[in-house]
C-alpha cells in the first residue's frame, strides 16, 4: 500500500470511531437524561403507578365493644365469624355444576336451601352469599369441601350468651352490626367504633406480602359500656315477673329494681320477652320494654305521694284524723268507693287499708295546683332520661283541665297514667330521703384499652320532700305490709319493708270509660325500710287469677327483694350496713324516737340481752311501736311475729324470759285511742278552704260542687279502685 | 502490572462486587418477601386464635348464666336458697372471721 492510501485510510479510521463515539455518546446521553427524566421528575407518577398495580386498600371494620354488666360479666359480645360466599364465574369455569355444588354446601350449612342456592349459583354474577355468620365448624367443613371459587370471608356476629336476660335493656343489633334498640341502638356510635382504610401490599394472587398493617386491632374497636345491672337480680327480677305472669295469666308485666341513694338501676324486666340472637322470631310487642315504654293507671300507689306532698305543704300532719264516710263519698254525679267501710282513719292508716276516699280527701285539702305540683315533682308526667328508646312520659293533665271528679280520682291514682321506671323512681324518693334521682343504666364507658373514658354520676333532679316528711311517709307505709296491711304479702322475713299496693282498673282505650275485669295490679316498695339499699316496682297487666296488687305482685316483690338482699350482703336484723352520713346513721324515726325518750339508744338495742352461748333475754316491748319492737327482738336475735296494729300489748314470751336465740316472740299490738278532730286547711276540689268539720260533713256536700265527666285515659265512666289484702 | 493488566483486574473487581451486590439485594428482597408472607400467616393465626378466645368467652358466659346454674342447681342437684337467718355476710377486706356459725 503506498504511503497515500495509508493515510487515506488512517483517516477515514478516525471519521469512523469519531462518528461511532458521538453516536454512542449522544445514545449514552440520551439514556443518561430519560434516567434522570424517570428518576426525578417523573418519579412520583411512577410510584404511584407501581403502588396501583401491587398495593390493595382493604378496609378494615371495627369490632363492637362488649356490653358487661356492674360485675363485669358479658351480656353482649362480637365474635369474628366467617361468612361462605361464591362467585358463579370461577364456578362455571372450573366445570362444577351449580346444583352438585349447592347440594354439598347445604350437607354441611343448617338452614341452607340447596334448590335456592342452586338458582342463586347458576347466575351470571361474580359474588353471592352462600351463608353468613356460620359457626367454626360449619367453616371447616366447607373448607373440607375444596369447591373451587367458594371461599370464606370473616365478618363480625353479635352474641348474647344470656339469651332473653336483660333483653329489653341491652336491645339488638342487625346483621351489619348496626344497633337497632335498647342500648345498642342508643349507644351505637360508641359501640360501633371507627372504620379505616389502609393500604397493603399484595402479590400477583392477592396474597398480602408484607403481612397486614400493623395496626393495634384495638384501636378499631369500639368502647365497652360496663352497666349497673346485677345479672343475679336482673335474672331474679325475670324469672319472678314470668313466672306470675304465667301463673296469674296475665297479659304482660314489667319490674324495675334500682338502688335509691344512687338512682342507679340494678335490673330491669320486661314480659314477654324474646331472645336477642334472633329477634326477628318474636313479635313486635314481645320487644317492647314495658318497664320504659308502657305506661298505665297507676292506682292507689300514687297514694304515699299525695300524702307526702300534704305532709310536705303541712295542711295534714301524721296523726290528723281524717273522716273517710263510711267508704263513700259522692264527687258530682260520681260516687267514690273504698273496699271497706272505714270512718275516721289518720294517714298511715289510709295508706295502710288504701283508703280511696280518705285519700281523695287529702288530695282536696292539698288543692288541684298543689296536687299536681306534687305529682309533677315526683316525676310523672315527664321523662325520666333514661338512656333507653321509647320512653313513655306518661300522662298528667294541668290542672286548669281538671273536672272536680279528676282532682278526687288523681290523687289516688286514676286518671292519669306513669310508667314503671317513674313509679320506681318516685317510691326512690321516699326511701332516699327526698331527692329525685336521675336512673343511671351505663356506670361506665371504657375504651378498647381499658381506660375509663366515661363515669356516670350521682344527679339529683330536684329535692321534693324535706328529709323529716320522707321519713315519716316510710313509716306509714310500712305498715302497709304489716298482717293488716293489703301488701303483707310483700313482707321480707327478717327485714322491714315499707311500699304500697296498687289495683286499678284499665281505661278501654276504644269504647272509652274502663273495663270490666281488665285490671292493672302493682307493688312498689323498698327494702329493708330502714336503711333502704333496693326499690322495687312491679307490674302486671290484666292477670285473670287474683287480681290485686298485695296478692300478685306483692309476692313477686318478696321474692326479688330475698335475692337482692342476699346479693348485695344485707345481713338480717343488722343496722349498720351501709355507711351514710349522720342523719342516715339511725333507722328512720328512730332518731326522734330516741331523742324523746321512747326508744333506748340504738346500740343499747343491738347490743342489749345478747347472750354469746345462743340464749337471748327477751326484751320488754309493750307500749313500743311495732317496728321498734321488731328492731329490739331482732337486735336481740329473736324474731317478732305481730297480731294487730298500732303499739304493743302484750306479748309471748314475756319480758325477762331466758330462751334460745331464733325463738318467734307472738306481739299483740292495739291501736291507740282516738284522737279529737283537727282542722284540715286546704281547698275542695271546688277551690274552697274546709275545715275537717267539712270533710266529715255529708258526701254530697262536696259532690254538689263537683260537675262534668272524669276524664281520665279514656273515662267517662268513673274507675274503681279496689284493694284486697 | 502493566496498566492493562492493572486496568482489567479493576474492572473484574468492580463487575463481581457489583454482581455480588446485586444478589446480595435479591437475596435480602426474597427473604423480606419471604418474611412477609410467614408474619401474614402468623397474624391470621394469632387473629384465629384471638376468635377462638372470644368464642370460649361466649360459651363460657352462656355456661355461667345464672338461668343455666340454676336449671341445674335446683331440680339436678335438690339445691335450694338458704333461709334468710342461715346467711353470713362475710366482708371483703374486713380480715377477720365472720360473725355467725359457718356450715
Amino acid at each position: 500500500m503506498s504511503g497515500a492510501s495509508l493515510a487515506t485510510s488512517q483517516r477515514w479510521t478516525r471519521v469512523r470511531v469519531g462518528v461511532l463515539t458521538a453516536l454512542m455518546s449522544l445514545g449514552a446521553g440520551l439514556v443518561a437524561r430519560r434516567a434522570v427524566q424517570l428518576g426525578l421528575d417523573a418519579s412520583p407518577l411512577l410510584r404511584e403507578m407501581a403502588e396501583e398495580q401491587a398495593l390493595r386498600e382493604v378496609r378494615l371494620s371495627p369490632r363492637r365493644g362488649s356490653i358487661v354488666d356492674r360485675h363485669g360479666a358479658p351480656l353482649a359480645v362480637s365474635v369474628d365469624v366467617e361468612s361462605v360466599w361464591a362467585d358463579p364465574r370461577t364456578l362455571r369455569e372450573a366445570g362444577v355444576e351449580p346444583a352438585a355444588a349447592a347440594a354439598r354446601l347445604a350437607s354441611v350449612l343448617d338452614g341452607v336451601d340447596a334448590a335456592a342456592l342452586a338458582r342463586r349459583l347458576a347466575s351470571d354474577r361474580s359474588f353471592v352469599w352462600v351463608a353468613r355468620r356460620v359457626t367454626p365448624r360449619e367453616a371447616d367443613a366447607v373448607r373440607a369441601l375444596r369447591i373451587p371459587g367458594v371461599a370464606m370471608q370473616r365478618e363480625a356476629r353479635r352474641y348474647y350468651p344470656h339469651r332473653e336476660l336483660a333483653a329489653h335493656v341491652l336491645g339488638y343489633a342487625d346483621v351489619d352490626g348496626i344497633g337497632l334498640d335498647g342500648l345498642e341502638l342508643t349507644y351505637d356510635a360508641r359501640l360501633r367504633g371507627s372504620t379505616r382504610t389502609v393500604r397493603v401490599l399484595r402479590d400477583r394472587t392477592g396474597r398480602v406480602v408484607f403481612g397486614e398493617p400493623w395496626l393495634d386491632e384495638r384501636s378499631l374497636r369500639g368502647d365497652d359500656l360496663e352497666l349497673t345491672l346485677d345479672r343475679t337480680i336482673q335474672h331474679a327480677a325475670e324469672r319472678e315477673l314470668g313466672l306470675a305472669v304465667q301463673t296469674l295469666e296475665a297479659r304482660a308485666g314489667s319490674v324495675v329494681v334500682l338502688d335509691p341513694h344512687t338512682g342507679e338501676l340494678l335490673a330491669m324486666a320486661s314480659r314477654p320477652t324474646f331472645n336477642p340472637n334472633e329477634p326477628g322470631a318474636a313479635p313486635l310487642s314481645a320487644r317492647r320494654n314495658r318497664a320504659v315504654g308502657e305506661r298505665f293507671e297507676p292506682g292507689s300507689t300514687i297514694k304515699p305521694f299525695t300524702v307526702a306532698g300534704a305532709l310536705a305543704a303541712g295542711v295534714i300532719e301524721a296523726d290528723t284524723p281524717i273522716d273517710c264516710g263510711g267508704g263513700r263519698l259522692q264527687v258530682a254525679d260520681h260516687v267514690l268507693h273504698d273496699a271497706r267501710r272505714f270512718d275516721v282513719l289518720r294517714p298511715a292508716q289510709i295508706l295502710q287499708y288504701s283508703s280511696n276516699v280518705g285519700t281523695a280527701r287529702i288530695g282536696a285539702a292539698l288543692g288541684r295546683e298543689r296536687l299536681y305540683e306534687t305529682l309533677r315533682a315526683f316525676g310523672f308526667g315527664a321523662r325520666t332520661g333514661i338512656a333507653l328508646p321509647g320512653e313513655a312520659a306518661g300522662t298528667l293533665r294541668h290542672p286548669r283541665t281538671w273536672y272536680d271528679v279528676d282532682a278526687a280520682t288523681i290523687a289516688f291514682g286514676q286518671g292519669m297514667s306513669a310508667t314503671t321506671l317513674q313509679l320506681a323512681l318516685a317510691m326512690a324518693v321516699i326511701a332516699n330521703g327526698g331527692e329525685l334521682l336521675e336512673p343511671v343504666l351505663v356506670r361506665r364507658i371504657r375504651a378498647p384499652d381499658g381506660t375509663v373514658v366515661e363515669t356516670a354520676e350521682r344527679r339529683v333532679r330536684r329535692r321534693v320532700l324535706p328529709r323529716s316528711v320522707a321519713r315519716q311517709v316510710a313509716d306509714m307505709l310500712v305498715a302497709v305490709t304489716g298482717p293488716e296491711g293489703t301488701g303483707s304479702q310483700a313482707a321480707v322475713e327478717g327485714h322491714l319493708v315499707a311500699g304500697k299496693t296498687g289495683t286499678a282498673q284499665k281505661a278501654d282505650e276504644v269504647a272509652g270509660g274502663y273495663r270490666e275485669g281488665a285490671w292493672v295490679v302493682s307493688f312498689v316498695g323498698f327494702v329493708p325500710a330502714d336503711r333502704p339499699r333496693v326499690v322495687i316496682a312491679v307490674v302486671l297487666d290484666e292477670p285473670v287469677v287474683l287480681a290485686s296488687g298485695g296478692g300478685a305482685a306483692g309476692p313477686v316483690f318478696r321474692r326479688i327483694a330475698e335475692v337482692a338482699l342476699r346479693q348485695l350482703g344485707v345481713p338480717v336484723g343488722r343496722l349498720d350496713d351501709r355507711p351514710t352520713d349522720a342523719g342516715r346513721a339511725m333507722p328512720r324515726g328512730a332518731a326522734q324516737q330516741a331523742a324523746d325518750g321512747s326508744t333506748p339508744p340504738l346500740e343499747a338495742v343491738r347490743h342489749a340481752s345478747r347472750d354469746p352461748e345462743g340464749r337471748s333475754t327477751v326484751p320488754d316491748v309493750v307500749g313500743r311501736g311495732a317496728r321498734t319492737a321488731m328492731r329490739m327482738l331482732l337486735a336481740a336475735g329473736l324474731e317478732a311475729s305481730l297480731r294487730g296494729v298500732g303499739r304493743v300489748v302484750a306479748q309471748q314470751p314475756a319480758a325477762g324470759a331466758d330462751v334460745p336465740r331464733g325463738t318467734r316472740v307472738v306481739l299483740t299490738l292495739r291501736e291507740p285511742v282516738e284522737a279529737s278532730p283537727v282542722t284540715i286547711h286546704g281547698p275542695l276540689p271546688s277551690g274552697e278552704s274546709r275545715s275537717s268539720q267539712a270533710a266529715v260533713s255529708p258526701p254530697h256536700e262536696v259532690g254538689a260542687r263537683a260537675r262534668g265527666e272524669p276524664s281520665g285515659p279514656a273515662g267517662r265512666s268513673l274507675p274503681r279502685e279496689r284493694e284486697r289484702p | 502490572m502493566s496498566p492493562r493488566r492493572r486496568f482489567l483486574a479493576l474492572w473484574t473487581a468492580a463487575v463481581v462486587a457489583a454482581t455480588c451486590a446485586f444478589v446480595v439485594h435479591l437475596a435480602l428482597r426474597f427473604e423480606t418477601v419471604r418474611l412477609g408472607y410467614a408474619v401474614g400467616e402468623a397474624r391470621r393465626a394469632q387473629r384465629q386464635w384471638l376468635d377462638r378466645h372470644r368464642w370460649l368467652t361466649v360459651e363460657a358466659a352462656s355456661l355461667r348464666a345464672p338461668a343455666r346454674i340454676e336449671a341445674i342447681a335446683r331440680p339436678l342437684l335438690g339445691m335450694d336458697a338458704p333461709p334468710v337467718h342461715d346467711v353470713v355476710v362475710v366482708r371483703e377486706g374486713g380480715g377477720g372471721v365472720p360473725r355467725g356459725r359457718l356450715r
